[in-house]
């Protein structure tokens, strides 16, 4: 499968938005950790790593921008939105099972790398479609 | 929407990567063309059509006037 200019340059544009995530979660909870900030400071240095997520968002819309294979930008995009959907109906879900408490509480900040597993595996369910109808109609 | 790349293709002996790679898209791009999975936009229908040199009406089958 050929990988496309714009392909190469959201992965390493995503690769860097996740390491910078990743130093972002680490450094805010070492400091947290370490200087017992006030309310105000725990507050920034909470939301501080969703800017990496947002960093994150805007990379794949400008993929999105970029692509200039225009069946791979439709295939992205409906990736995208299956995932989104499955993403929303099971967090909507989850919000039902907590409110009747038959479940404990679910970490929100594991909403993002939901949608990037679910994002990955509707593009593998989408691939193994298609070639077995590109099977069918050869 | 049913099309003749297949056979246009096949025609002047090109694979589907040399079509996709002188339409400048990925080979996924003319293999769901050619299977009708995918019906391309009006500027890349017209690039099609350009590069066998026939109008798009005889690379693609008008899905209104089809039998």
């Amino acid at each position: 499968m050929e990988i496309s200019p714009a392909s190469v340059r959201f992965l390493w544009r995503f690769i860097g938005a996740t390491l910078v995530y990743g130093v972002m979660i680490t450094g805010a909870t070492w400091l947290t950790r370490a200087i017992n900030p006030p309310p105000i400071g725990l507050i920034a240095l909470s939301i501080l790593p969703a800017i990496a997520i947002a960093a994150s968002l805007i990379v794949v819309g400008l993929y999105l921008v970029e692509e200039t294979d225009e069946y791979v930008r439709k295939r992205q995009a409906v990736a995208m939105l299956v995932s989104i959907g499955i993403l929303l109906t099971l967090s909507t879900a989850l919000g039902f099972l907590q409110q009747r408490s038959l479940i404990g509480s679910v970490d929100l900040l594991w909403a993002f790398p939901a949608w990037c597993v679910l994002w990955s595996v509707t593009q593998c369910w989408m691939a193994i479609r298609d070639y077995r109808r590109s099977k069918d109609a050869a | 929407m049913k099309n003749r790349l297949r056979v246009l293709r096949a025609e002047r002996g090109w694979s589907q990567q040399d079509l996709a790679e002188r339409l400048e898209v990925s080979r996924q791009s003319v293999n769901a063309i050619e299977t009708g999975r995918y019906d391309p936009s009006l500027p890349l229908a017209f690039r099609i059509a350009d590069l066998f040199g026939l109008r798009i009406e005889d690379v693609f089958e008008n899905p209104s006037t089809a039998g």
